[in-house]
């Protein structure tokens, strides 16, 4: 407001009053009628009237302009006011030359130098020398004089030498006849940010190298495990079958010779030699699950569940069995993966539901708190002691002697395998004679 | 006569077991043992340097993991001889690798039968493969 209030207390000092006093005087002391030349002073009297009319349009016209000019130095105090109050922010301006003619508090801040200290010195002393060497300070008034705005990241010198990575946008400014006034700088501190963002970068890198050396060294083990699958199912079977062949050989040709227990012995060795046949297919079924492709589909279960039971009661007809199987259940997985998944569960139903005299089996989909589907898989056949559960999954781990239940040990394993590769997890609860259930998420 | 090409002495032993089962003798069976011979056998070379090329075997039954000359190789040189191009191969392998079974066909195997590890299925699969191809199919005649 102070710009304002001068305005008003002193208009005659201002310049375009200046003409009216001369004006005045020049009118009392030079155009004083004189006798009896009255055509004479009559022109030069109208003369005056309409100098005086021009001078007091002119005076109108100053009046107008001041009065804006008042206003205009109101705004000028606000912004000024506003700009200095910014402290994140380094704000300046430059005369035409880049010397420092205004400073905020930001700027103190940022660049260390009180208003006293910069207020004259040319802007130079932010560069670091070699930018200074390369002319840079120049560089950056010639660039926004060029395109009316320059900006970019650089490193700025504080007072004491310290460094800072600044973001800077220089603007050139004219006035209203088009004149440069100077240039505004506007910095900010980023180097923070810059550091992070590299931190950032480099931790970004290093996920990506560990990434790289994880996949080839995952790689490198599956292509092991699939020349172990290979030797395995090579050279681990062969010889069993020459097991197997001989003994049945030795039945053949000399059974005659030997006696019930020569000749059960042998039996064993066969029947010993093809569980071992049995055992490494099912490690190879195991490992080829464990390396085959994902393919997602949307599945639906409740035809697939359909499907197994109608196998299984087909292949054992006479055995009374109920089925209960929940409609329109789907999934979204693998189908060939998950149909091997529902055919291991559902056979490990079947088998442990001989003794019942109905086997019951019950197949359907609950939804978790966490909104998440869980399908399950439910019988009412031997179960088992959940005290015994934790190994339940893995490879060629058994509840049942194989003498009660026959099987390699593997089925329950091969569906953890497949519903890990879907993302999800299986497990069951179970109790001694009250059947068990087998939950599985994907 | 049946070409067998089974370097596992074993395993020529069982296959013998299995063929007299269906009447055919160890006469009636030309074994070699890896792939070199085989090659051999192809080009009337080295100990089938007397072989009429004319007379190729009826059937040949190959294992794919054979010493010098994979399965596989032999099934591209056997299907490229003019005399040999027509005769039926059936792979016999204890691989049930999905990629071996692809290949095998994309080499020209008419077809693929994994030996079971127990001998009395062995012995059964052995009979199938002789019932069908010796009997049951009609070979591409002479050209």
């Amino acid at each position: 407001m102070q710009a304002l209030t001068d305005t008003f207390r002193n208009p005659v000092s201002d310049d375009p009053l200046q003409p009216i006093s001369l004006a005045s005087q020049q009118l009392s002391c030079t155009d004083t009628p004189k006798q009896p030349d009255s055509e004479k002073s009559k022109e030069s009297l109208l003369r005056e009237v309409k100098m005086l009319r021009e001078r007091i349009a002119v005076l109108e016209s100053a009046q107008s302009m001041r009065s804006r000019a008042g206003a205009a130095g109101w705004i000028d105090d606000l912004f000024h006011s506003l700009v200095d109050g910014v402290e994140d922010y380094a704000i300046f301006m430059l005369d035409p030359e880049g010397r420092v003619t205004t400073w905020n508090r930001g700027a103190q801040r940022l660049l260390g130098y009180t208003a006293d200290e910069i207020l004259g010195r040319h802007f130079a002393c932010f560069y670091t020398d070699s930018d200074i060497a390369a002319n840079l300070p120049q560089e950056d008034l010639r660039q926004a004089l060029t395109d009316g705005k320059h900006s970019g990241d650089l490193w700025r010198v504080r007072k004491g030498g310290t460094r800072f990575l600044a973001n800077f946008v220089t603007t050139a400014l004219y006035d209203a006849d088009g004149n440069l006034y100077g240039f505004a700088r506007v910095l900010r501190d980023v180097t923070e940010q810059e550091r992070a963002k590299n931190e950032i970068a480099r931790l970004h890198s290093d996920l990506e190298r560990r990434v790289a050396e994880r996949t080839a060294e995952l790689t490198a083990t599956n292509e092991e495990l699939a020349a172990f699958s290979y030797s395995v199912s090579h050279d681990l079977r062969a010889p069993l079958r020459a097991i197997d062949g001989f003994s049945q050989a030795v039945l053949e040709d000399y059974g005659l010779s030997l006696d019930a227990a020569g000749a059960g012995y042998l039996r064993r060795i066969r029947a010993e030699a093809q569980r071992m046949g049995e055992l490494i297919d099912s490690l190879l079924d195991l490992s080829r699950i464990t390396r085959a492709e994902l393919i997602r589909q949307n599945v639906n279960l409740s035809e697939m569940v359909q499907q197994v039971c109608q196998r299984l009661q087909q292949n054992d007809p006479h055995r009374p069995a109920e089925f209960q199987i929940a409609e329109g259940v789907w999934a979204r997985g693998d189908e060939r993966l998950l149909r091997i998944a529902l055919e291991n569960l559902l056979e490990n139903a079947w088998k442990f539901t001989c003794l019942e005299c109905v086997a019951k089996i019950e197949f359907g989909v609950q939804k978790r708190e966490d909104d998440q589907e869980v399908w399950y898989i439910k019988d009412n056949g031997v179960g088992f002691d959940m005290a015994y559960a934790r190994d339940l999954f893995g490879a060629f781990q058994r509840l049942h002697s194989e003498a009660d239940f026959p099987g390699t040990g593997i089925g329950l394993a091969t569906v953890q395998r497949i519903t890990q590769r879907h993302g999800g997890r299986t497990w069951a609860e179970a109790a001694p004679n009250q059947g068990a259930t087998f939950f599985f998420s994907l | 006569m049946i070409l067998l090409v089974e370097d596992n002495d074993n395993d020529q032993f069982l296959m013998f077991r299995a063929l007299r089962a269906r009447n055919i003798s160890e006469s009636d069976v030309l074994v070699v043992r890896d792939g070199a011979e085989t090659l051999e056998y192809l080009r009337c070379a080295g100990r089938f340097a007397e072989r009429d090329p004319n007379l190729p075997p009826s059937l040949i039954l190959l294992d794919l993991k054979i010493p010098k000359v994979s399965g596989l190789e032999l099934l591209h040189c056997i299907r490229s001889d003019q005399r040999m191009r027509l005769v039926p191969i059936v792979v016999l392998t204890t691989s049930t690798q999905q990629e071996d079974v692809v290949a095998a066909y994309e080499a020209g195997c008419n077809s693929y039968v994994c030996k079971a590890v127990d001998f009395t299925k062995f012995v059964e699969s052995v009979g199938t493969i002789i019932d069908y191809w010796l009997h049951l199919n009609t070979p591409a005649p002479d050209l």
